[in-house]
This record gives C-alpha cells, structure tokens and sequence, in this order.
C-alpha cells in the first residue's frame, strides 16, 4: 500500500460518493482528491459501483419521451467549456524603457548647469511629496471601499480550515455578485524560496487555479479584487506551489472552506 | 457497462464528445442506451411516472448542457448520468414535499422496511422489466448485500439521507450507521469487481 493510500481521506470514499460528508469534510476530501491519484481511482470506483447498481433496474420507455427529451435538450445552448485561469497577485512591475533612453538620461544630467540643480532637486521634492500625498489618497480610498466591501450584506467570509496542526489563518471574503474576492491571512510563514502559497476555487468539484502569495516578514498578506472562475464556486482552498503557480495541486491542500452561496 | 456489457466506455465518451459539437444523433444514441436504466433510477426515487419522466427529460438536458465539462478520466458515462439523474430526481421529491403534495404517510412509506431494495424491480406502472443479463447479475450481487448494510445504502442513496437520518430512521446508533454505508458499499464494489467482464474500474 502507497503512502498516499494510507491517508485518512481514504476511509471517506463511500461517504463522499454518497453525499454524507458535512462540508469541512467534503472540502477537505476533494482537496486531497485533487493532489491524490490513488484516492482518485477509489473514488471513481466506488462511484462506478454505486451507479452500476442504481442502473440496475432498467425499465420500458413510454412513448414519446424520447422527442420530450429531445425537443428539450437540443433547443437550448451548450455551456461554454470552463477555461481555468490564473491570476498574478500584484504582478511585479517592469520596466519597458530601453537602455538608450537611460543613456541619454545620465548624458543630459552630465550637463546640467550646476545652478539649475538645486531648482531640479526642489522640483524632485515636490513631485515626490505629491505623489506621496496621492499614494496615501489612494491609500484611505482604498481602504474605505474595502470597509464598504467588506460590510456588504452580500458579501461571504469563507474561514479556511487547516488541514494539519498548521496555526495561521485564511480568510476568503467572496462577492458573488461582483465576482470578486479577497484573501486575509495571518500568522503565516513565508513559502520556501522558490515557493508560493496560491488559493484555489472548486468549480464542479474540480480546483481551478487562482492567485499565488507569500506574506510577509510579519506574516500578513492581503490580496485584492482576485476574479473568481467562471462557474458556481463550492469551496476554496491553498496549497504551496512553485512562485509562478500550478495549472494544477501539486501538494496537498493546507487550508480548505467550503462556500455556503454556491450551494 | 450497465445496459450492454459489450459496450466499450470509450464509444460513450465519444458520443458524449459529439454533444459538445451539437450532435443531436449521439444525443439520441445516448438515450437508447441509458434512458431504461436512468427511468427505472428516477422512479425508484421519485415514485411517480410523470415526476420520473421528467428526471429524464432533466438529465439528458443537463448532459446536453454540460457535455463539455464530462472527464472521460473521472469516470464512466453511465456514472456521470447515474449522478445527474438522481441529483434531479432528490430534487423533484424535495420540490414536491415543499408543496406539499407528499404526505407524511407518503413519505413515511419510504422508510427501510417498506421500500424496495436497492436493485429490487419495482411494481410501477412500467414495470416491464427489460430482459438484460447484464443487470440480473448486478441485481443478483446486490442481493448478496446483507439485508442491514442493503437498507443504509437505500436510504442514503435513493432517499438522500444524512447518515444522522438513516440512524433515526433505522433506530440505530450513528457508528453503527456509518460502519453499514462504508461495508456495504466496500462489499459491492468487490462483486461487481468480480462479475466484471472487461475489469471492473
């Protein structure tokens, strides 16, 4: 038996597939579900026994059902497929100037005249306490818009549970309307050089891919106006993955919340 | 698997892939294969013959709708169907004792001692059981189920009871709840595996 077939999550197959799992539970199966190939296969198992028996009993058709049914399904569109995205927190910042723009920059300072430098500098000073000023506008403004978000009737705070003896806590405040979200965490350590933390939203019980973070020295990350997946989003969840983000888990999850509104 | 051991899951898949292309053909090829069995589901759960039609109606629109979301590496056709089926057909009883239309001594008959086995032929209106060897021997390796672990199954999966449900239901602790659903479905998984022509997943 492989060690991923030894995992807890195992003895919660039947259970899962029969719906009897409380929602800390079944998020917490569907995040492993997700990273495990062995708890995969069981599961699809158990599912395929269990529809092989409720099939069992097939029965003769009435007439005329099958033009209700076709007359019905075929008259209405196709979902689009679900196209999983992910979405760079505060993507950093690169420079488009090319190198010759700051060659001709350094040459022009060269010749500055030595009393136009102190005008420059005041200009410099004043630019900078403007745009200091903007910054600290922008600042309060965003903070009372994320007051005002966050005080919504609408809005969903979604706490995430840990799935091991892990202490920090994640919060996910979800808008449905506006499909947005925000991430609060707390009292987590830095990811591994290398490494991230990314949320995940489940659509149709399946991880699509969101925002990666790492917080910071003072284990504190916020990360805003994350877009959520296209879909009905039942659960979320964080994993650690490389810095640029996984298509897919590659670990198993270590914070999972189910999201009441998308059932 | 279900209705024709012959069938490969791989012919279901690509029917299934036409139907995102707006192949209506595959749809209707679709419904020949699965309609008996996923009637003879809706009605087992629903009792009813309009409200059961209806589940199918539902479900092969939804399949429709969703062709494109199916993952042939989750699992089989038949499975994704069996699913969506009887999602809709828990719904139409919730719907209908919301409105009240079901008694309580309509949905007292519903308890273990009273319903019909899981695999049992029900007496419906259609009850014109289809000939099929495939599902007799699933029938047949349901009845090897014991009679306890057969009816936690029941109540979980055609009624859609919590596990809190099926114990007051059974006058049974909640443990010993628990212990039934997980054996009996273990237990069901190993017959089927072992009447699998092809390999049972």
């Amino acid at each position: 038996m492989s060690e991923s077939s030894r995992h807890p999550m195992h003895e919660l197959v039947e259970e899962y597939v029969l719906d009897l799992l409380d929602d800390a539970e079944r998020v917490a199966f569907e995040a492993r579900l997700a990273v495990d190939p062995a708890l995969a296969r069981s599961t699809a198992s158990a599912r395929e026994a269990l529809a092989a028996a409720a099939l069992s009993t097939p029965v003769a058709l009435p007439a005329g059902l099958k033009a209700r049914v076709m007359a019905t399904a075929v008259d209405q569109p196709a979902d689009e497929p679900v196209e999983p995205r992910v979405i760079p927190m505060q993507p950093a910042r690169r420079s488009r100037a090319p190198l010759w723009l700051g060659a001709a920059l350094a040459a022009s300072l060269l010749v500055i005249a030595k009393q136009q430098r102190d005008l420059a500098r005041e200009r410099e000073a004043t630019a900078s306490a403007q745009a200091l000023a903007a910054r600290s506008l922008d600042a309060v403004t965003q903070r009372d818009s994320m007051i005002a978000r966050l005080t919504d009737p609408a809005i969903e705070l979604v706490t995430l549970a840990a799935t091991g003896d892990a202490k920090p806590s994640v919060r996910v405040y979800i808008d449905q309307q506006r499909r947005r979200a925000m991430v609060s965490v707390a009292s987590m350590e830095t990811a591994p050089r290398g490494q991230a933390y990314q949320l995940w939203f489940f659509v149709d019980g399946k991880p699509v891919p969101s925002v990666t973070f790492n917080p910071g020295a003072d284990g504190r990350a916020l990360v805003q106006d994350v877009t959520l997946p296209a879909g009905t989003v039942t659960a979320t969840a964080v994993t650690q993955e490389p810095e640029a983000g996984s298509q897919a888990p590659t670990s198993p999850a270590l914070f999972v919340g189910a999201v009441k509104a998308g059932k | 698997m279900v209705h024709a051991a012959a069938r490969t899951v791989s012919d279901d898949s690509t029917l299934v892939l036409a139907m995102t292309k707006g192949d209506a053909t595959a749809m209707s090829t679709l419904y020949d294969r699965y309609a008996p069995n996923l009637l003879g589901l809706a009605l087992r759960i629903t009792r009813e013959q309009a409200d059961a039609e209806e589940v199918v109606v539902d479900t092969f629109a939804q399949a429709w709708r969703e062709a494109s979301r199916f993952e042939a590496g989750r699992g089989s056709v038949a499975a994704w169907l069996a699913t969506i089926a009887r999602s809709r057909a828990l719904d139409s009883i919730r719907s209908r004792t919301r409105r009240g239309r079901l008694s309580d001594a309509a949905a007292a008959e519903g308890a273990a001692t009273d319903a019909p086995a899981m695999g049992a032929p029900l007496a419906s209106p259609v009850a014109n059981v289809i000939a099929d060897e495939q599902s007799r021997r699933i029938r047949d390796a349901l009845m090897e189920l014991p009679d306890s672990q057969r009816a936690a199954l029941d109540l979980a999966y055609f009624e859609g009871l919590s596990q809190s449900e099926i114990a007051e239901r059974l006058g049974e602790p909640l443990g010993t709840v628990k212990t039934r659903v997980r054996l009996g479905l273990r237990k069901l998984r190993e017959l089927l595996t072992a009447l699998a022509p092809e390999g049972y997943p």
